[in-house]
């Protein structure tokens, strides 16, 4: 038996026995016993660093003895991607899950106060860590050994080998394992019957909700610069559980502020903490099982029944605890008028766990099908561009409600004053689009956006004179900074707003076509003009590139060559794969895939996505936003606020 | 009159069979060498083919509707990009609609409850020391 399967099963005993460290600590009040159940948290965060290390080191080392290893690596895979062939793989993205996870959990022991909240929460924890350590140890042992060492590994599928993906499943998984301490918190708070939960969760649903940015981002990015189709999202059952947890995560982080203001939607907060786990558990399940074909998925697997057992008993466990404390779920009324903040938050609530439940319908209704028809049915873009796109606009329209209204009740004449900025933007935009004869549903996505942008920078400046006001001396970044949560909601929202146009620009306005070129030719494609210079060639030991250059000139002048390619890898199965080149001029790309070439000619397919960029940019911006609402209290108090004595922090 | 109706009947078929595109049909069906990828989206081999197989129907007179019945007998009703919008499939599309409808009803009632007290400003709750929110 490997090393590494020894580590895994001590991690799973420590692991158990946590578990019943703070049962008993919690049954007996026992803080001892806590306490051992600590050191066993902090053994098994070592015993999987452990693992994790080892076959980190056998990926480096060639250790093809290793099953795993020999399916995910070769010896001339560069260094780099030895590294991140560690999570290529089923067997090892779930040890880099628990890897994650259990450094949540050692954060969440150094940074959180040891009370009876904390013991619960890592006893539910520790719970979804043992489950894991089970699968581990059982179906998805990455160190099963191949029993001879052949001479060489498989090698790693090349398109894995950008650094795209090597950000992607660490940034998700980030996200993942993020979202069971939230379920955690959620349930451990319901069973202590305290609204503190709320308070000690929002660092953590936010955190977790910037991972999950970052995740869904290196995914679409991948997909746009690899896989070499033009797009960045295909509704693939994959990609779309990787946003389901996002959208009932960015519910949950508005919702829990009417809990914190009102003390109401308890049960609603503890439904959201629970289902963005289960979409966690579901997107874990639905990339390893292939029980939904999927291009991302990792093929078929053993997986689906520990992974139903999982869901059901997370499921039950759930409306156990809110059976059981039905008492303290029972929530107090939450708005004084339908014109304010919290009732903006209500449909704003709706439309994501709406988006949410219209996706994962989407996602589990080819299982449906085959369970009443005997066949699987399809369900592709046509349906989520359909049923999403009113979604989408009806969220940016609230976007823009929601910043201006006020907590708690807005008067008719205020109100009114907030929004005549926005609705002359909001007819700009209609006016602007009609001047320069866009297609509707452009017009109609840029007047919202308009409309939302302008409420927003409305509030900016409002929000910080009135805080200048209210604050005397303090300086407009001092400001910003007291009040990091509304105004990293605000830069949020702005990335989402870019996010939203850039792929309304791209679905309506995105040119296309197929173009064959002889060697010297030239195409004019919109405003650029392209010409072949011809093929080129190049080899090494990992694979064999066929590239073209392209000369991109726009108004006569030349903006640079591209090489598309087409890569013919020397492992594995000698898989073929195009390399696509982008030219970029913010906001737009043009975009050259290389299809097919001889020695006179090339075909190329190219298009030009005007605002695909303002996607990227707005991703980093929605990120910014969480972190910036996530920057610490003591930093505050201590770098910012030093020398103001008296102000809160 | 039923001259002019037939007329008008023979018209939207002449219609029909004119506006049939490859493009039409590449949209709605998937390509079958398992990449997942809607046919529009995929450039390998087999996605030519039924490029190809396309075109000749389309170039033998076949309707939309006729294309995607052969080729659902060829490669399996699978190959539809989406379920027709009628029988069990129905729900698949009426669902979103529903579940907006049932959020909003339920909106409804919490917003004609406006007993709401008001316990703290979320923007300052984050200032607040853990103590002072906790006890």
């Amino acid at each position: 038996m490997d090393v590494g399967s020894i580590l895994i099963y001590s991690a799973l005993l420590s692991s158990i026995y946590s578990i019943w460290a703070y049962y008993s600590g919690i049954s007996s009040k026992n803080s001892r016993i806590l306490h051992n159940g600590e050191r066993a948290t902090y053994l098994t965060a070592i015993l999987i660093l452990a693992a994790s290390g080892l076959l980190l080191y056998y990926f480096l080392s060639d250790n093809f003895w290793i099953e795993y290893v020999a399916s995910y690596s070769s010896r001339n895979l560069p260094e780099f991607y030895k590294i991140t062939a560690f999570w290529a793989g089923s067997d090892g993205s779930l040890l880099l899950w628990v890897l994650i996870l259990s450094g949540y959990l050692v954060a969440y022991l150094k940074i959180e106060k040891k009370d009876a909240l904390s013991a619960y929460t890592m006893l539910v924890a520790m719970g979804v860590m043992t489950y894991f350590l089970l699968q581990l140890s059982t179906v998805s042992n990455p160190f099963d050994e191949l029993g001879f060492m052949p001479a060489d590994g498989i090698g790693l599928n090349p398109l894995l080998q950008t650094p795209e993906m090597a950000a992607h499943p660490p940034t998700l998984f980030m996200g993942y394992a993020g979202s069971a301490i939230v379920f955690a918190l959620a349930i451990s708070g319901v069973l202590t019957a305290d609204d503190k939960w709320v308070y000690r969760a929002r660092k953590w649903i936010v955190f977790t909700w910037v991972w999950l940015t970052q995740g869904i981002f290196w995914g679409a990015l991948w997909a746009y610069r690899v896989l070499g189709w033009g797009g960045y999202w295909a509704w693939d059952p994959v990609e779309n559980s990787s946003l389901l947890p996002w959208l009932t995560l960015s519910a949950l982080m508005h919702s829990i502020m009417i809990q914190e203001a009102r003390k109401g939607m308890k049960l609603w907060n503890i439904l959201l903490a629970f289902i963005t786990f289960e979409f966690v558990l579901l997107g874990t399940f639905i990339t390893r099982s292939g029980v939904i074909s999927s291009v991302h998925a990792f093929g078929q697997s053993n997986l689906t029944p520990p992974f139903m057992l999982m869901l059901f008993t997370v499921a039950v466990t759930t409306l156990w605890v809110i059976y059981e404390r039905r008492s303290y779920i029972k929530s107090q009324d939450i708005v004084e008028s339908a014109l304010s903040k919290e009732a903006t938050f209500l449909f704003n609530n709706l439309i994501l766990v709406a988006s949410a439940l219209t996706v994962f319908w989407g996602t589990i209704f080819p299982l449906i099908s085959e369970g009443i028809t005997g066949y699987k049915v399809t369900i592709g873009p046509p349906f989520y561009n359909q049923v999403i796109t009113p979604l989408a606009i009806a969220l940016i329209v609230l976007l823009g409600f929601c910043i201006a209204f006020p907590w708690r009740m807005a008067h008719g004449k205020e109100l009114l004053k907030r929004l005549k900025f926005p609705a002359v933007a909001f007819a700009g935009g209609i006016a602007l689009g009609i001047l320069l004869q866009l297609k509707i549903e452009i017009i109609m996505a840029l007047s919202v956006f308009l409309f939302a942008l302008t409420t927003h920078f409305q509030q900016y400046i409002w929000d910080t004179t009135k805080f200048r006001d209210e604050y005397g001396s303090l300086s407009s970044i001092k400001i910003i900074l007291r009040r990091r949560r509304r105004y990293g909601g605000y830069t949020a929202h702005l990335g989402l707003l870019l996010v939203f146009i850039g792929i309304a620009g791209g679905v309506y306005a995105e040119k296309y076509d197929n173009v064959l070129m002889g060697v010297g030719d030239q195409k004019a494609f919109g405003e650029y003009t392209l010409v072949y210079k011809g093929l080129g060639f190049k080899e090494s030991d990992l694979k064999v590139t066929w590239y073209a250059n392209v000369e991109v000139w726009k108004q006569g002048r030349l903006l640079g060559i591209l090489h598309p390619a087409i890569e013919k890898y020397r492992t594995g199965n000698g898989e073929e794969i195009r390399r696509v080149d982008i030219y970029t001029h913010f906001p737009e790309d043009l975009y050259i895939i290389l299809n097919g070439a001889d020695q006179n000619r090339a075909l190329f397919e190219v298009k030009v996505d005007p605002t695909v960029n303002l996607i990227w940019l707005g991703s980093w911006i929605l990120t910014a936003g969480g972190v910036f609402a996530l920057v610490p209290r003591s930093f505050v108090r201590e770098f910012v606020f030093k020398s103001e004595s008296g102000v809160k922090t | 009159m039923r001259f002019i109706l037939l007329a008008i009947f023979l018209l939207s078929i002449v219609v029909n069979v004119a506006a049939v595109t490859l493009n039409d049909i590449q949209t709605d069906v998937m390509c079958t060498c398992g990449c997942g990828k809607v046919l529009e989206n995929c450039d390998c081999g087999t996605a030519e083919r039924m490029r190809e197989e396309i075109r000749g129907m389309i170039a033998r007179g076949m309707t939309k509707k006729e294309i995607i019945t052969e080729l659902q007998d060829t490669y399996g009703k699978e190959v539809l990009v989406n379920p027709p919008k009628e029988g069990v499939f129905l729900g698949l599309w009426y669902y979103p609609a529903i579940a907006v409808g049932v959020g909003i009803a339920a909106i409804y009632v919490l917003l004609r409850k406006r007993n709401a007290k008001w316990y703290a400003d979320p923007d300052e709750i984050i200032n607040e020391e853990d103590l002072e929110l906790e006890h």
